[in-house]
């Protein structure tokens, strides 16, 4: 019996068909890589145990296959080398995937670090006093799981449940009703509708003195809260950019001290006048409707208003410094315009100054250019009616009136209709994440979101509902009071603590020339290990890991965003099976080279003395 | 458009009225093919910058009669004008020309029939929407991007933000400026009166291209080059390297090695057919003529790139199309000169001039051009050795799989002549070793290297997964051999179904699935080149198989010589 099995076991039979049942299962695992990301494949078919069982059916057939043959004959040296080799390596890999540890760790800038951010995904439990209950891993599935996932029974005798897992986790931009009275901004879903688009946004209120344009293609849309029958007035006579008509000359926008103030060009010809609301006065020397550069001069090649630009005076009243000589080109808003601001002696305003003229509407590289139609929403004071004003390309009224919900409106311009699906007065951003269910990019690019509840003891889980518990994403956490005690439950990355801190003094990154894509990254860090004598400083970039304690810290990427200091992500690895893998890898190559290209028979092929043998 | 000349330089009129571009006579555009660009992370000739453009823009590298370094060159100074009303700006794909409302029959459209589609602008909005939020694109959303991107580049050479041709006096890996810094010509770090008179030489440059006056423009456009070189405080490029890359641009060493392989194959043909014949020796002389030539050529031009680029140009599809096709020639003619057998040059040729042509006639697949590095794969000698390592072994899967379709041609032809189908089995399980070695060698290289990099021998990538998958088959068709249940045909059908695997770890991964860490290598486009090859390939087997039977399964108790196992 025993000898049956062995040879079942050893056969080339089976070999064939664990080669081929592992080729086919690792080719599905890619493709489901390409839809769930590749760490939605490891979740799915890696991480799972069948799949080590099928390498380990592997393994016993390759062990096998070699024993069976024993003893060995010299010509079957490379056979049985190949063969050992592929132990090897499975056993390495198996060391390195019980004990080993392979996890990331994150340092800013000018601080010290030695949280290890392992892969498992656990939710904590702690007491008002900070001290920690429990810690639970939450298992992982490759797509939304609305099962069980986690039922905890806490010591008051509730429940906490987790009853959603969503393995990428995007935050829609949809609006729910807000539930607490008075909390909450106006919020319209909007759907804009010809023969050739059909858009559909929700839209969302922020300040009155500032509507948020949304720019949907043909058409830019804003919707803003009157907040008294006054504005409801102003707000029918809106022109094309939400503001009295400009003159010919166009406007400036004036950026000062952390506020933006608009003044039309015309009445600054000339003259010097004040901004209101501030301290600042303007005067512009020059118009030039087609400015260029000629002997290094500055002129205007005729009147019509091909390159628009204006030199400008700008002082401050509430200072003593002589004005400010400004030249503002409206097609090139990137150039500084502050001129001899080296030779400068007294401090400089630091205003910034645009310049827009009523044809560059529409005009932007990369936008519809000739111009859009608006379409602004406004709810009114009381809160009960939503109006709405349409404008064409040029400006013109085309209608305007009170919206109904579910109503189809006609714009009058590019058989464009417009229908309010929902309008909420008081709404905030909808808490339930949608699942991404085909991604591209880096597994980092969602996090994974659950949802838990508190079930009270001896009550079932209550059907969920869509308003019901309370959503965490990972690295969130969130209090709540059960039988009188307050708890805190967090969600995160399982953790490993180092026995030493890493200090990162300066990450460094080195861009492709004249590009902003990163070429190098570096990071000079010191470890700050208390039981060592004195601190080891290391530089550590890509391709030059640091190694320490057993730990090898790779440069793996970073994080940079502005007033911020820059994060640099380590890779940290502990890998007791490397150099197993290693030697098995080599006995393999080594055996196959054998096998290949040093027995008798290929030697007699080569010189052409024998040709075939069974 | 805003016209950066318009603003830094004299505005101009001498321009013809007509919306058509003329090609200007007597011009030389030596001098400007030389000057050097910094453009997309990388500093070059302005003549490779031109073709880039032009073929991004066009499709072609010249256009009626101008080469790309005059389209461009009329691009900055005159888009306005003599390209109003020329359909240059070419949309492919039909169902986003359907989608768009653009005439489906047409290739080239104006640019104002393009810039202002509602239907492009939604496209752009929901790709980068989607973009922002890192899901994957739909291929029309990818094509329309890629038609902005279009017009993107003609605003950035019209607008003066692509021509980086200022050289960064003080930092030899800094930013270079653009011509439209020269409006703010103060801030820029040269001594004041040099970007004066650089100003000065350009306008002059210009206007002499305007007045058409030959000779005062190749005048301007060697006083430009020398303002160039002497505004780079000696950073400029060598004349060396720069006149090595334009000689590279217009040798086109990998079209004519397909040319001389197709002269070598038809030549080896006419030999293998007529070998009784008399004066058949000559056909061989020719051929290896040919095929040597070729060959040396190949080799020429994948020196010349590593050359340009300072790196093994592997990093790309476009690269590893190239240097397979190279391995795969070396291989078939190593195996030649042990078995001198003509055969397998011949057939390994075939792969050489498919691979040869796709590579040089589909660029917006197989992108010519030459990139940077991405920051893995910089200063690294064992990716060098693991990239080359591992498409060695294409290279030798693909010997394989060209002598397995020739002894499917044998069983469709002459299923009797079991002599050349068992020698060319020989063959096919030699070139089937190499590959093997290298495949298996080339993977532990990549986790070895992986591992030295960032701490992990293996992370199930998809691109190491698929090599592994290809490993595995044609392991498995080794073991099959060794049981005896593939012989002959089964052992040829085989072999050639496995490349399937390599075709996945190869193409497959980069173009079809897309994710992974190997995302420097991604492209898309060419699946259905993929599938055709497919279907031919099955279509052959199954005819092959037919026959086969037909003639009574002939050779069906071979089984190739064997290991020490």
């Amino acid at each position: 019996m025993f000898q049956r099995i062995y040879k079942f076991f050893a056969s080339v039979q089976l070999a064939v068909f664990s080669i081929l049942s592992l080729a086919a299962v690792l080719a599905v695992a890619t493709f489901m890589g390409s839809v769930y990301g590749m760490h939605g494949s490891q979740v799915a078919v890696y991480q799972r145990w069948w799949f080590s069982g099928l390498l380990l059916v592997l393994a016993v057939n390759v062990l096998a296959a070699a024993t069976i043959r024993f003893p060995w004959k010299i010509r079957q040296t490379g056979f049985v080398l190949t063969h050992l080799g592929i132990i090897v390596l499975l056993v390495g890999s198996l060391l390195t995937q019980k004990l080993g540890v392979d996890g990331s760790l994150p340092v800013a800038e000018k601080t010290q670090e030695n949280e290890v951010i392992m892969g498992e995904l656990h939710l904590s439990l702690f007491d008002e006093k900070g001290g920690q209950k429990m810690e639970v891993p939450v298992p992982e599935t490759h797509v939304e799981n609305r099962g069980t996932v986690l039922d905890i029974a806490l010591s008051t005798g509730h429940h906490l449940v987790v009853d959603r897992f969503i393995p990428r986790a995007n935050q829609t931009k949809a609006m729910i009703a807000s539930p607490v009275p008075g909390v909450g901004i106006p919020a319209v879903h909007l759907e804009l509708t010809n023969s050739r688009f059909d858009i559909d946004e929700w839209l969302q209120a922020s300040t009155p003195d500032k509507p948020t344009d949304l720019n949907l293609g043909p058409a830019i849309v804003s919707l803003q809260k009157l907040w008294s029958p006054d504005e409801e007035k102003t707000f029918f006579k809106k022109d094309a950019k939400g503001h009295e008509a400009e003159s010919k000359y166009g406007s400036l926008t004036i950026a000062y001290k952390g506020r933006d103030y608009k003044v039309d060009i015309g009445q600054l010809i000339g003259k010097w006048s004040k901004v209101s609301g501030s301290s600042l006065e303007l005067k512009v020397e020059r118009y030039l409707p087609y400015a260029v550069v000629e002997n290094n001069h500055l002129i205007s090649k005729s009147d019509e208003p091909r390159n628009p630009a204006v030199e400008v005076l700008v002082k401050d009243t509430a200072t003593n410094f002589s004005p400010e000589k400004h030249t503002v080109f409206a097609f090139f808003p990137e150039f500084s315009t502050l001129h001899g601001a080296k030779a400068r002696t007294e401090p400089i305003l630091g205003v910034d100054l645009k310049m827009t003229v009523q044809q560059q509407m529409g005009d932007m590289p990369g936008m519809g250019g000739g111009g859009r139609g608006h379409l602004f929403l406004a709810q009114s004071s009381d809160g009960k009616r939503l109006l709405y004003r349409v404008l064409g390309k040029a400006g013109d009224l085309k209608t305007e009136g009170e919206a109904q919900v579910g109503k189809n409106i006609a714009t009058g311009w590019m058989d464009i209709q417009f229908k309010v699906v929902d309008w909420l007065p008081a709404a905030i951003e909808d808490p339930e994440p949608q699942n991404v269910e085909d991604m591209q990019g880096q597994d980092d690019s969602f996090p994974t979101a659950i949802r838990f509840r508190i079930v009270p003891p001896g009550g079932r889980a209550p059907a969920a509902k869509a308003d019901d518990g309370v959503w965490l994403y990972e690295g969130m956490g969130r209090s709540f009071s059960v039988g009188g005690q307050e708890l805190f439950v967090q969600y995160h990355k399982n953790r490993l603590l180092l026995p030493f801190h890493i200090y990162l003094e300066k990450f460094t990154m080195g861009t492709n020339p004249g590009t902003q894509e990163a070429a190098t990254y570096t990071s000079n860090v010191r470890v700050k290990d208390p039981t060592a004598s004195e601190e080891k400083t290391a530089t550590i970039s890509m391709n030059e890991p640091l190694q320490y304690g057993g730990y090898t810290f790779y440069q793996a990427s970073y994080q940079m965003s502005p007033g911020q200091p820059a994060v640099s992500v380590f890779s940290v690895n502990y890998d007791p099976g490397r150099w197993v893998k290693y030697a098995g890898a080599m006995i393999m190559v080594f055996g196959i080279l054998l096998m290949f290209y040093l027995n008798p028979q290929y030697l007699k092929i080569m010189t052409g003395k024998g040709k075939e043998s069974a | 458009m805003k016209n950066i000349l318009l603003l830094v330089l004299v505005a101009f009129n001498a321009g013809l009225a007509s919306g058509s571009p003329v090609k200007r006579e007597g011009f030389n555009w030596e001098p400007v093919r030389q000057w050097a660009i910094q453009d997309r992370g990388r500093v070059k000739p302005f003549d490779t910058f031109a073709r880039e453009s032009a073929l991004l823009v066009t499709g072609k590298t010249s256009w009626k009669g101008m080469a790309a370094v005059e389209m461009v060159w009329s691009w900055l100074v005159n888009l306005d004008k003599e390209w109003a009303d020329e359909e240059f700006v070419r949309v492919d794909f039909e169902p986003l020309k359907r989608e768009l409302g653009l005439d489906v029959h047409r290739q080239y459209f104006k640019i104002s029939e393009v810039r202002d589609l509602d239907g492009l602008q939604k496209l752009i909005r929901v790709a980068s929407a989607k973009g922002s939020r890192r899901e994957k694109l739909s291929e029309l959303e990818k094509k329309g991007m890629e038609v902005q991107n279009k017009l993107g580049l003609l605003d950035s050479i019209v607008g003066g933000s692509a021509m980086a041709i200022l050289p960064n006096p003080t930092d030899e890996k800094g930013e270079w400026f653009t011509l439209g810094a020269l409006a703010e010509r103060s801030q820029l770090p040269y001594a004041s009166d040099a970007t004066e008179k650089f100003a000065e030489a350009f306008k002059v440059l210009v206007d002499s291209y305007l007045n058409q006056n030959p000779s005062a423009w190749y005048d301007g456009a060697y006083q430009v080059k020398r303002m160039l070189v002497s505004l780079s405080g000696g950073h400029y490029p060598s004349e060396t390297s720069i006149d090595r890359e334009i000689m590279y641009n217009h040798l086109r060493p990998f079209r004519w090695a397909w040319v001389l392989y197709a002269f070598a194959f038809v030549c080896l043909v006419s030999f293998i057919v007529g070998q009784k014949k008399k004066n058949a020796r000559w056909f061989r002389y020719a051929s290896f003529g040919f095929l040597f030539g070729a060959f040396a050529l190949h080799a020429f031009g994948f020196v010349l790139r590593c050359m340009i680029s300072g790196r093994p140009p592997v990093t790309n599809m476009y690269e590893s199309v190239i240097w397979v096709t190279w391995g795969c020639m070396l291989f078939s003619i190593l195996i030649w000169a042990a078995y001198r057998n003509v055969i397998v040059p011949t057939a390994a040729s075939v792969f050489a001039i498919a691979g040869l042509v796709l590579a040089d006639n589909l660029p917006f697949i197989l992108d010519p051009e030459i990139h940077p590095l991405v920051p893995v794969l910089r200063s690294n000698f064992w990716l060098t050795i693991h990239v080359l390592t591992i498409t060695l072994s294409y290279a030798a899967f693909a010997v394989s799989l060209c002598i397995g379709n020739v002894n499917l041609g044998i069983y469709i032809f002459k299923p009797h002549n079991k002599e050349a189908v068992q020698e060319n089995i020989l063959y096919m399980y030699r070139a089937m070793q190499i590959g093997v070695v290298l495949l298996a060698a080339g993977t532990i290289l990549g986790g070895w290297w992986a591992d030295y990099s960032w701490g992990r021998f293996w992370g199930w990538d998809p691109k190491e997964v698929w090599a592994l998958i290809a490993l595995l088959l044609y392991i498995a068709v080794l073991h099959g051999r060794f049981t005896g249940w593939l012989k002959g045909f089964g052992f040829v059908a085989t072999t050639v179904s496995a490349f399937l695997g390599v075709l996945m770890a190869w193409y497959g991964v980069n173009f079809v699935l897309g994710v992974g860490l190997h995302s420097y290598g991604f492209g898309a486009g060419g699946l259905s080149y993929m599938v055709f090859y497919l279907l031919v390939q099955v279509g052959i087997m199954v005819f092959a198989w037919v026959r086969y039977s037909q003639a009574g399964k002939p050779g069906n108790n071979y089984v190739v010589p064997r290991t020490g196992i």
